[in-house]
């Protein structure tokens, strides 16, 4: 996943080498929490959770 | 008059109320300290040429009997990314520099009809998206407390001015920690209420479904005020302005003491990872709560760890989704911090998404649940103390193989995924002089006994909370 997002941050938004570096920290910080939340629907049945409506509304 | 900076909105207003001060005293007093000191913290983006008609205004509509309440002829500054009619919505970005504001934003109509005065724009992180108060794109907001240090954000101005006391309270955004960070970093009181209390509309969004608006003020009884006069005033359309709020409860506020209050203290690994210096003062207000009647529950909260990567996900998921039109035609003009944090988002797929929010569906369910077996939660705001402005230049946060500062918003996000009512008010001091805040986090729309129990906190923790910052 991150070569295609530096090639593709670099192609979208012709990022400076800083710029781009900063990213990929963030970059690294998101699939962190993705392989997280992935980790909490194979542990729990969230299947019927509806997710556009919430208890505390 | 220099005793009045000390003065609390609730104090200002009773002395309003009986003619003994009035609000062009307010102005005089207030504008010439902005005058003087904000060159030192860099707090206020615009202070607007019509403060002193108002304040004459106010102070003609009291001397003929027409007192509106507590927020009266009070000086109130705004963070700019909250709209006023005909001054410029910056959002802290040069993309909206020129961005004239149609309207007001329902908290500013609602602050007005209660008799406030909006006196101004605050500084903030560009866009709210950062919890450092960095804006490469401003002066710089400097914490009052420690010219060097970050003053914390994205309500860094907000924050920074109240800290200073160059105005007696203020609108800060809180998608995060935006208002409880800068709150803790500069010791003063910030509340972020629960979703949807208090209206957002006319307040650029970072992500809808986290974002939220409240108070940065001295202390929990003044953002109280604040909470119950624009819960009276906003707009019933686009609010249930009474929900689990009543108003006038203020009459016995100080009364209302908890007696036997339950407080849970999560002890886990996850809410234990924080500086010594802020265990430290933690630990002491959790003595402090325990020797004047307070029930200590300790609770494992780890599973809750989850909803920090929740917040990050929707937050960016919904910034891209707002930002794609400017991401296209104006990315140059982001400033470094954010255009790199936004763009990071451009990895997420709609699954990861849509599972963030079946997540926080479930965080919301359990954590109901869990408040059956305590009162009301407290934790410290940040895991730790503001560092230096220039840790975040370009090329430190590129140098670095972690997000600098990252752990930061590590507890307040967690309540902005849960929806609950949630306040920073000032613990203690770490060694080096800085402010350390204490968070308390109520159940979802139980937002008056949040602040109540904040105003406890503040009464017997008063030794702790007299020393101010010194920029004069």
């Amino acid at each position: 996943m991150n070569t295609e997002i530096v090639n593709l941050l670099k192609k979208k938004y012709d990022l400076d080498d800083h710029d781009l570096e900063i990213a990929m920290t963030r970059v690294r910080e998101l699939e962190e929490a993705v392989k997280k939340i992935r980790g909490v629907e194979i542990v729990e049945d969230l299947a019927q959770l509806n997710p556009l409506k919430f208890s505390n509304e | 008059m220099s005793s009045l900076a000390n003065l609390s909105v609730s104090e200002i207003s009773d002395l309003i109320f009986k003619k003994e001060l009035s609000p062009v005293d307010l102005f005089s007093f207030y504008s010439e300290r902005i005058n003087k000191l904000d060159s030192k913290i860099n707090s206020f983006i615009e202070i607007f040429d019509n403060w002193e008609e108002k304040a004459k205004i106010s102070e003609q509509e009291i001397s003929r009997g027409e007192y509106k309440g507590p927020l009266h002829g009070i000086p109130v500054a705004v963070k700019d990314l909250v709209d006023v009619k005909s001054k410029i919505t910056t959002a802290g970005s040069k993309i909206l520099s020129s961005n004239i504001a149609k309207s007001s934003a329902e908290i500013v109509n609602a602050l007005e009809s209660s008799g406030a005065i909006i006196i101004g724009k605050t500084e903030l992180v560009e866009f709210a998206f950062g919890p450092h108060g960095i804006n490469s794109n401003s002066k710089q907001t400097k914490n009052p407390w420690d010219l060097n240090k970050i003053p914390g954000g994205s309500s860094s101005g907000s924050a920074a001015a109240v800290s200073a006391d160059l105005v007696p309270i203020a609108i800060g955004s809180d998608t995060g920690g935006s208002i409880r960070m800068p709150a803790s970093f500069c010791g003063v009181t910030g509340f972020k209420p629960s979703y949807n209390k208090l209206s957002t509309k006319g307040v650029f969004p970072l992500s809808w479904t986290l974002d939220t608006v409240g108070p940065l003020g001295k202390n929990s009884k003044d953002c109280s005020i604040f909470v119950e006069e624009v819960c009276k005033n906003q707009n019933p359309d686009d609010q249930d302005p009474y929900r689990g709020f009543s108003t006038s409860m203020l009459d016995n506020f100080d009364s209302l003491l908890p007696v036997r209050l339950r407080i849970g203290i999560p002890n886990d690994d996850y809410f234990s990872e924080m500086d010594d210096e802020v265990r430290k003062v933690f630990n002491d207000s959790v003595e402090l709560m325990k020797s004047n009647g307070a029930e200590i529950i300790n609770v494992d909260l780890s599973w809750l760890s989850i909803a920090r990567p929740v917040n990050v996900v929707i937050t960016l998921a919904e910034a891209i989704s707002v930002h794609k039109d400017y991401l296209i035609s104006n990315y140059e003009d982001y400033t470094y911090e954010v255009i790199s944090r936004l763009v990071s988002g451009e990895g997420l797929s709609i699954n990861d998404y849509l599972s963030s929010l079946r997540v926080m569906s479930y965080i919301q369910r359990k954590m109901n649940d869990e408040f059956n077996n305590f009162d009301i939660l407290a934790c410290p705001t940040t895991p730790e103390l503001p560092g230096l402005i220039e840790e975040y230049s370009k090329e430190n946060l590129s140098a670095s193989k972690e997000v600098v500062g990252g752990r930061i918003p590590s507890f307040t996000s967690i309540f902005n995924v849960t929806r609950q009512p949630s306040l920073s008010t000032l613990a203690g001091f770490s060694s080096t002089g800085m402010p350390v805040g204490l968070m308390f986090t109520g159940r979802f729309n139980k937002d008056f006994g949040v602040l109540q129990v904040g105003n406890w906190f503040e009464k017997i923790n008063y030794n702790n909370r007299i020393e101010k910052p010194t920029i004069e």
